[in-house]
């Protein structure tokens, strides 16, 4: 069974925001959410990287641990969805998500929060496959119709990758091996440049 | 002497002691999901069509 994940390639990415862009005019997400965004390192130093991030469907997911709720579910493709008829809103799963993933929609006065909405990996949710109920509360559902995360498809620079995680891999290997070396993206360097 | 050095020998211990660091990690467990079913997790979908998926993936795909 595939597991579905992303991968961004730091080495392609230009800033374009399209992901996030796409992202929010393929599921119409709210004002004041993002379910994607677009980091970059060392921003405006020459050898600046960027990286788009979203929910990373990860396999041993934290946000699942400690939702109070258990309004979390993995399906067979490993892409991990929620409930929102569940959810509670109580901000736990984003600060166990180490990507900033969840977001929460402003929805009343004095900073009350609404239901925690992410990334689907355009899978949709809880509800019948492309129905009005599932667009409104989750979004498109791209994987029911055989296609994959808009994010990814409307990459211009092919750098986000999204899809059957054997494939993103090889993929992104085929493009390291041609390349020489490894990317110097990642690494302790990075995290605490050099002494 | 004696005394106010006890003294303040037992304060350092008491205010040492609040520096203590809890060092074991919590971790969490999962718990079964309680929402309603989705229709993915109940029909997975085929192998005819996650090939689909990965041939959708890997056309057009810049290997460079």
């Amino acid at each position: 069974m595939a597991r579905m994940k992303f991968l961004c390639d730091a080495e392609r990415c230009i800033e374009c925001n399209g992901c996030v862009t796409a992202c929010k005019n393929e599921n119409e997400v709210p004002w004041g959410v993002n379910r994607r965004r677009v980091v970059t390192l060392d921003d405006g130093i020459p050898g600046e990287k960027s990286i788009s991030v979203a929910c990373m469907h990860c396999t041993d997911a934290p946000c699942a641990a400690v939702c109070p709720v258990d309004c979390f579910y993995t399906t067979d493709d490993g892409v991990v969805l929620h409930d929102k008829d569940l959810c509670i809103g109580c901000g736990y799963c984003f600060y166990a998500c180490p990507f900033g993933a969840p977001q929460y929609p402003q929805k009343e006065a004095f900073g009350v929060r609404g239901k925690m909405d992410k990334c689907t990996f355009c899978a949709g949710g809880p509800e019948e496959d492309n129905s009005a109920a599932e667009f409104e509360k989750y979004g498109s559902n791209r994987l029911a119709q055989g296609k994959l995360p808009m994010c990814a498809e409307m990459c211009a620079t092919k750098a986000l990758l999204g899809g059957d995680g054997d494939v993103v891999s090889d993929i992104y290997r085929e493009r390291i091996t041609k390349r020489g070396g490894r990317p110097d993206t990642w690494g302790w360097d990075t995290a605490y440049k050099k002494a | 002497m004696r005394v106010r050095t006890i003294g303040l020998a037992l304060l350092a211990v008491f205010t040492l002691s609040g520096c203590y660091e809890e060092t074991s990690v919590i971790l969490h467990e999962p718990g079964v999901y309680k929402g309603s079913v989705d229709p993915s997790v109940t029909n997975p979908r085929t192998a005819e069509e996650q090939e689909k998926l990965r041939a959708r993936l890997s056309e057009g795909q810049d290997r460079q």
